[in-house]
């Protein structure tokens, strides 16, 4: 038995040069497709995570702003009501007191509760004010403590504008890898076409091909369009 | 003549060596970068879902120090406070009151004393000297110390993590790009094939762009 040249072992399908030219341009268009496709596919996807990294971390300090800066307010606000009440205790034993000695005890302790209040109300804000520059805490602690309502509106802005993003870069994305199937289809149809040669299924493959490449190149732009 | 024979003479199959070799080096170029391109995405990916993993860690741990010293410790200090400065005032009142009411006012101060003395102790803050600052306490201080207590939480930096895998995604995008040389080459490798004419210039240009994606492979991996 003779060993069988594998280069010979089958006749080779007829093709005019024109045919061949044909199918090498296309094939080498759909081998330069695919990577710069992969690449649309890949570059979109990066930035899509990127984006919802970025909305899901400023959601996360938008919480984290609002609900470290409550506590310090409603402190805030407690220690104003507790310094007003006890203002308002020592008005209030006055009002009800009659003339005599129950009347200048009462002022004498209204006069106590007047300063008191003013002290109280002092020493409330010296507590619940914000951090300093120096206070000592780390920086994100010191900056959630600091937050201010314009603050919380730019934020939201962002987080709002990074979630658009990533619907953005997630449609390119999508509509790169379905250009990326049809480049494989098409590659596939060309290596058919080149089986059979200029034949009249060899042609039909080699227009198929043809079509779903230029598909191919109109969905993986159409995303940066639309 | 025969098959073999006819490859000879035929044009289209002169050198047909070369360009498969072209086109392997291409493939494994292509398939090396992207190689590691899925490996640096990967990494890259990885690290940007460890920053939201500490961002969430920071984030709780910043809310809970913040809820338990401005609505536990800081109001049990104001009480502290508020009955100090009352203790305070009144006892300054009753030594400038009316010799009739005094004794009243005196025993209205130590009452104000009395639960001073009381509270005082129960407050982490009130009884820490270090904590005092004028008529109130120093509730930033007690909230760095508390903070201190946990390390492992404060001082996570979730925005160097995000940015290391900004940097690694960016990289491995790159390295993706750099692949498109490599395509090129398949595109000179294939009309190589269908232009035997212009064979030659074909093939060089082929290697010539295999060697642009090897090397724009290796300034990505190195300056990138």
């Amino acid at each position: 038995m003779s060993p069988v040249d594998v280069e010979t072992a089958f006749p080779e399908s007829p093709m005019s040069p024109r045919f061949r030219r044909r199918l090498a341009i296309l094939v080498g268009l759909t081998a330069l497709l695919i990577p710069v496709l992969s690449w649309v596919e890949a570059e979109n996807d990066r930035q899509e995570e990127q984006s919802f990294v970025r909305g899901s971390r400023g959601a996360l300090d938008i919480f984290v702003r609002i609900a470290t800066t409550s506590p310090r307010e409603q402190f805030a606000a407690d220690a104003l009501r507790q310094s007003l009440a006890v203002g308002a205790e020592g008005v209030s034993r006055v009002a009800g007191s009659e003339s005599g000695l129950s009347l200048t005890y009462a002022l004498a302790l209204q006069e106590a509760s007047a300063r008191a209040e003013r002290r109280i109300q002092k020493a409330g804000e010296q507590m619940s004010e914000a951090p300093g520059e120096d206070s000592g805490l780390d920086p994100a602690t010191a900056e959630a403590l600091d937050s201010g309502t314009a603050e919380l509106i730019g934020l939201v802005a962002a987080q709002n504008a990074a979630i658009d993003d990533a619907g953005r870069y997630g449609t390119r994305q999508e509509r790169g890898l379905y250009a990326l199937g049809l480049a494989a289809i098409a590659a596939s149809l060309l290596g058919l076409a080149g089986l059979m040669g200029e034949s009249r299924a060899g042609r039909t493959a080699l227009t198929s091909a043809t079509v779903a490449l230029v598909v191919a190149v109109g969905m993986g732009a159409s995303g940066y369009v639309f | 003549m025969s098959d073999a024979a006819k490859r000879e003479g035929d044009p289209a199959h002169d050198n047909s060596t070369i360009v498969a070799v072209l086109l392997a080096a291409a493939a494994v170029v292509a398939a090396v970068i992207g190689f590691r391109a899925a490996l640096l995405g990967d990494s890259g990916s990885d690290t940007f879902h460890t920053a939201v993993r500490e961002d969430v860690k920071r984030g709780n741990s910043i809310v809970e120090d913040a809820r338990f010293i401005y609505e536990e410790e800081a109001p049990n200090a104001l009480s502290v406070a508020v009955q100090r400065i009352q203790a305070e005032e009144t006892e300054r009142e009753a030594k400038s009151a009316d010799p009739e009411v005094r004794d009243l006012v005196q025993t209205e101060a130590s009452k104000h004393e009395g639960i001073l003395g009381i509270i005082l102790e129960a407050s982490a803050i009130a009884s820490e000297p270090n904590y005092a600052r004028g008529d109130g306490f120093d509730v930033i201080d007690r909230l760095a110390d508390n903070r201190a207590e946990t390390p492992e939480l404060s001082g996570l930096d979730p925005d160097a993590t995000a940015d290391l895998g900004i940097d690694r995604s960016r990289k491995a995008t790159m390295l993706v790009a750099a692949t498109i040389p490599a395509g090129l080459a398949f595109l000179f490798g294939a009309l190589a094939q269908g232009f035997p004419t212009r064979r030659r210039q074909f093939v060089y240009a082929g290697f010539g762009a295999v060697s642009i994606a090897v090397l724009a492979a290796i300034l990505i991996e190195v300056l990138a």
